[in-house]
């Protein structure tokens, strides 16, 4: 397990949950923090030391007190981190779910984990700490399309005009004729078929003619 | 003197002889081309050489008028003038001799050049009307000549040809009183061939009024020419002698000096002055046929003389006319070009005006906007910051703690999860990334087992075109109508079509949800205050089971 973890979040009662979690993952080390400026001299000072800490859980968002910092959120930690080659496995635990923020800190980042304050914050957090232990990348649910290869929700001009010609009265043979007259591809009776299953479990339509409602209902055609 | 020269390009010859005022002297372009065309006209021997003359000095006059040479214009004009007179072309003469007098009068510099410009000019002029029979005028003319002339010589010139016209016009005693002016100062400076002419001149007046001196004047100056060997004074002065002799009815002696005149005539081969001596021999003839025939072709040639000049002054009025049309054309044309330039520049102002209060209204609107969101967005902040964390506390807290009340526990998670709805529902938007990723991600977050969001057209919005404001106006909306999809209409499927317009772009939301029945609840107000606020249109429809679509523009 983590052998030196930094906390780092302003708000007392969460860095306390975190300590106890990681406690009860035999985290032997753990050092918390609520201001981002000293959680890198820290993270600095721990590596000039010989001992650099193995975990960084942080948030993203930090309220604005008294003191001047330089760095004023997670996102400026972890940037300015991540250009200092500093490879030190972070998770972030934050309350904000905003995909495009999950996406560019994972992918251009490389942070090992985005946990969601939620309900079930807690189970998440201890689940991400095991993952990132073991090199997995752990995303709550609630952001994990952040990543999924399945994130464009565009319909494609194929999909429309494949319903198009359905709705025209036109069977899989005369659709497949027509694209091929047209120069739409792909254009294979097969190709097509497959195509408009996928399209049916999508809408959830019983069949072909259920789907042209469906997709006509939605102003889609 | 050069009448022959010249009157032989003209069939007009009178018999009193008059001068021109040629002093070109004082202004002087000293170029060899400049002379050779002077010279010309001044000594044209044919048609064709006052041409060429006319042709160089047109151009030239207005090279000088461009680089507002008044002098050098001035003197081109005389010889453009002089060379259409020589031509018979009187009335163009004219109007090029007067067009000249404009230019000295503007410049008003009276020095001497300008002087004598304007003295000879006013001779030319003198000499034109008194060949076109306008004496009235040729007299103005020369009196002018006579009171602005700076020397004795053009003085006596203007004296002389004065004294011609009241020779012409039969007031004879007035002639013979100026020519006598003059006689002592031309008899002791003044060539030969000038005293002759002056001789015969005042001889002839003299002898319409039976003055003594007459013969002796006449015969004197006939004595002259004939040293000289100047054949037009000798047939002048023969001819005047023969007219002695006519009015004092010595028909035998008048008939022996027209036939000297003839002889004189023939052996210099002119053949106006041996016409127009033949036609005083006829007035001696005693053939009453003869005597008819001379007073009908008189007549009949004075009429047609009468006629060719009054076409040749309607020619020139017309076309004098027509310049002056032009040029009032040509002003009206200013004046109206001048007044669209106001005008457009008057428009233009108002124009101008107009947009900037627009734009400033515009930015004034746009900065209100933003200023709306950004306090949406500071608020946003504080209920994220100050109460969504300090509940997720006691959550955590509560966990920590390992509490039992698990209803107690339910309904702080759902105030922690409305918080964090507020909180989203106006915090700040990410539109430095791609807009349309951003929107995407919006839609994603509700895409789930039991909904599926689809999206049309979306990358076929160019979004780059679309103003700040707009942007962060939409996503809210479209967060809002996803948030109320997710609350209340227990959809399945949720479409939301974007399309390019002519006037920019239209969004469509349908869903299969339970629908509604519309009023205007909060959350649909907001959405349709923050697209009034964007100048947008939007509008809801939905009924209970049937879905519920919103159609915005933008």
């Amino acid at each position: 397990m983590f052998k030196k973890a930094l906390i780092l979040d302003d708000h007392d009662d969460i860095n306390k949950g975190v300590l106890k979690l990681l406690m009860q993952h035999k985290v032997k080390t753990i050092v918390s923090t609520q201001y981002c400026d000293e959680a890198y001299l820290k993270l600095k000072r721990a590596t000039i030391d010989h001992d650099p800490f193995d975990l960084l859980i942080t948030d993203l968002s930090f309220k604005k007190d008294h003191r001047d910092c330089s760095i004023n959120s997670g996102e400026d930690l972890i940037i300015k981190l991540r250009e200092q080659n500093n490879t030190i496995p972070i998770i972030v635990y934050s309350m904000k779910d905003q995909l495009q923020r999950v996406r560019l800190l994972v992918n251009t980042y490389k942070i090992n984990a985005y946990v969601c304050k939620d309900r079930k914050g807690s189970e998440e957090l201890s689940q991400a700490i095991k993952n990132v232990y073991n090199k997995h990348l752990f995303l709550s649910p609630q952001v994990a399309n952040a990543i999924s290869p399945k994130t464009n929700l565009e319909i494609t001009d194929y999909d429309i005009e494949l319903a198009k010609q359905l709705s025209l009265g036109r069977d899989q043979k005369g659709i497949s004729r027509y694209f091929l007259d047209h120069s739409i591809s792909p254009a294979s009776i097969s190709s097509i078929e497959k195509r408009l299953n996928k399209l049916r479990i999508k809408f959830k339509a019983d069949n072909a003619t259920h789907l042209v409602a469906k997709m006509k209902d939605l102003g889609l055609i | 003197m050069k009448p022959i020269k010249i009157s032989s390009l003209r069939c007009f010859i009178s018999l009193l002889i008059v001068s021109n005022l040629l002093c070109f002297n004082a202004y002087a372009q000293n170029t060899s081309d400049y002379l050779s065309h002077r010279d010309l006209i001044l000594n044209a021997k044919t048609v064709s050489d006052l041409d060429k003359g006319y042709q160089y000095f047109l151009n030239s006059k207005d090279e000088h008028l461009k680089t507002f040479d008044t002098i050098g214009a001035v003197s081109d004009l005389r010889l453009l003038s002089i060379a259409l007179k020589d031509q018979g072309m009187l009335y163009e003469s004219e109007a090029y001799a007067i067009e000249a007098l404009e230019l000295l009068d503007k410049s008003k510099q009276n020095n001497r050049i300008e002087n004598e410009s304007r003295v000879g000019l006013n001779n030319h002029l003198g000499l034109i009307n008194q060949d076109l029979g306008n004496y009235t005028a040729a007299i103005t003319y020369y009196n002018k000549v006579i009171a602005k002339a700076d020397n004795i010589a053009s003085r006596n010139t203007g004296i002389k040809n004065l004294a011609v016209v009241y020779s012409k016009t039969k007031q004879y005693k007035k002639a013979i009183e100026r020519f006598l002016s003059v006689l002592d100062y031309t008899t002791a400076n003044e060539s030969k061939h000038k005293i002759a002419r002056l001789l015969d001149n005042l001889g002839f007046a003299q002898s319409k009024i039976n003055s003594p001196e007459a013969l002796e004047n006449l015969s004197t100056s006939l004595g002259i020419s004939k040293t000289l060997n100047h054949p037009s004074g000798i047939i002048t002065s023969y001819l005047h002698l023969a007219e002695y002799y006519k009015d004092r009815d010595e028909k035998k002696k008048a008939l022996e000096f027209v036939d000297k005149a003839l002889a004189q005539s023939k052996s210099i081969k002119n053949k106006y002055y041996e016409a127009k001596i033949l036609s005083f021999k006829m007035t001696l003839n005693d053939n009453l046929e003869v005597l008819r025939y001379k007073t009908l072709n008189d007549s009949i040639q004075e009429a047609k003389q009468r006629y060719k000049n009054q076409f040749a002054s309607k020619k020139y009025n017309f076309f004098k006319e027509k310049r002056r049309a032009d040029k009032n054309k040509i002003l009206k044309e200013e004046e109206k070009s001048k007044r669209i330039t106001y005008q457009s520049i008057a428009l233009s102002g108002f124009m101008l005006t107009l947009f900037i209060f627009i734009r400033l209204k515009d930015k004034h609107k746009k900065e209100k906007l933003q200023q709306v969101y950004d306090t949406e967005s500071r608020i946003s902040k504080k209920v994220h910051d100050d109460i969504a964390n300090d509940i997720y506390q006691v959550m955590t807290s509560l966990q920590t703690n390992g509490t039992e009340n698990t209803s107690l526990k339910q309904d702080i998670e759902h105030i922690y999860e409305k918080a964090r709805d507020i909180s989203k529902q106006f915090g700040e938007i990410d539109l430095d990334n791609d807009f349309k990723t951003t929107l995407n991600d919006l839609a994603l977050k509700y895409n789930t087992t039991t909904t599926c969001v689809i999206v049309k057209g979306i990358s076929k919005i160019s979004w780059h075109k679309i103003s700040a404001t707009k942007k962060t106006a939409l996503y809210k909306v479209l967060q809002e109508l996803l948030i109320n999809m997710k609350k209340h209409s227990n959809a399945a499927l949720v479409a939301i079509i974007f399309e390019n317009t002519s006037k920019g772009i239209r969004i469509n939301y349908n869903d299969d949800g339970i629908g509604c029945q519309l009023k205007k609840s909060n959350g649909l107000l907001n959405v349709e205050n923050r697209i009034k606020a964007i100048n947008g249109t939007i509008t809801f429809e939905s009924e209970l089971n049937k879905g519920f679509k919103v159609k915005i523009a933008l």
